[in-house]
């Protein structure tokens, strides 16, 4: 998939653990997994917004997009 | 075991049977040289499974030759038969294994639809070589014979709401999976 998702790197940057992100946003730390992972097939802007909130960044510090990439 | 399991092992088990007794019953059937002469006070045991048109009418006894082929004609059809009941097979045992959301389930269900859309597209083709096969004995005359009956068009109706329904399961599960994974 082109888009790639750096929330590993975000949660690396902020020193901040998978579960208390998980916790934060809402939902439970498989489906958060399913994100870092890159599985996800789509994320809602809710969720979007709840991570961007929590991690103080932008949706790009996030969410990179890879020309050519599968 | 609950329902499901009760009901799925017992089709299963039933379609096993099927699978092992209707190419014996074929063979026996084409072993005892079938006359379809009502005159002869000769009846077929196994009408269901000659797949001789019903308008041909065979007055006479068929030779080795004649039983050998239409034997193995006979064998086109059948083995798109046993290949319908082994799916079904495969799909009652998933279902028996409670794996009744499963993919597999789907491709089962579609290719039993096609296989029965098969046996009835194949139909006319193996009639004919059936009847030439058959009258090719008589003196002077030969037959060809073909037979297209309301239950052929219902059978072909039946494989195509299967073929159907198994694309809109897969749709829905692929739907499922897009769900599960929006995070």
């Amino acid at each position: 998939m082109p888009i790639v998702i750096n929330l590993d790197v975000m949660l690396a940057k902020r020193k901040v653990r998978s579960k208390a992100l998980a916790e934060a946003v809402g939902t439970t730390e498989q489906n958060l997994s399913i994100l870092k992972t890159g599985k996800a097939k789509a994320i809602r802007f809710s969720t979007l917004e709840a991570i961007c909130k929590y991690l103080n960044c932008q949706p790009a510090d996030i969410l990179e997009y890879i020309q050519g990439k599968d | 075991m609950n329902k499901i399991q009760r009901i799925s092992c017992c089709l299963k088990w039933a379609l096993v049977l099927t699978l092992i007794v209707l190419p014996i019953f074929m063979l026996a059937f084409w072993w005892a040289a079938p006359c379809t002469s009502a005159s002869s006070g000769s009846h077929h045991v196994s009408l269901a499974i000659n797949y001789i048109p019903e308008a041909l009418k065979i007055n006479h006894h068929l030779s080795s030759q004649a039983q050998i082929l239409g034997f193995l004609i006979c064998l086109i059809p059948l083995s798109l038969q046993l290949l319908i009941i082994y799916f079904l097979i495969r799909l009652f045992q998933n279902l028996q294994q409670i794996k009744i959301f499963s993919l597999n389930n789907v491709t089962y269900l579609r290719h039993t639809g096609l296989a029965l859309l098969g046996t009835q597209l194949i139909k006319p083709f193996y009639q004919v070589l059936l009847s030439l096969v058959l009258t090719w004995d008589k003196n002077g005359q030969h037959a060809i014979a073909l037979s297209f009956s309301t239950s052929s068009f219902a059978i072909i109706l039946i494989s195509m709401l299967m073929i159907l329904f198994s694309w809109i399961i897969q749709e829905g599960y692929s739907l499922q999976q897009e769900q599960r994974l929006t995070v």
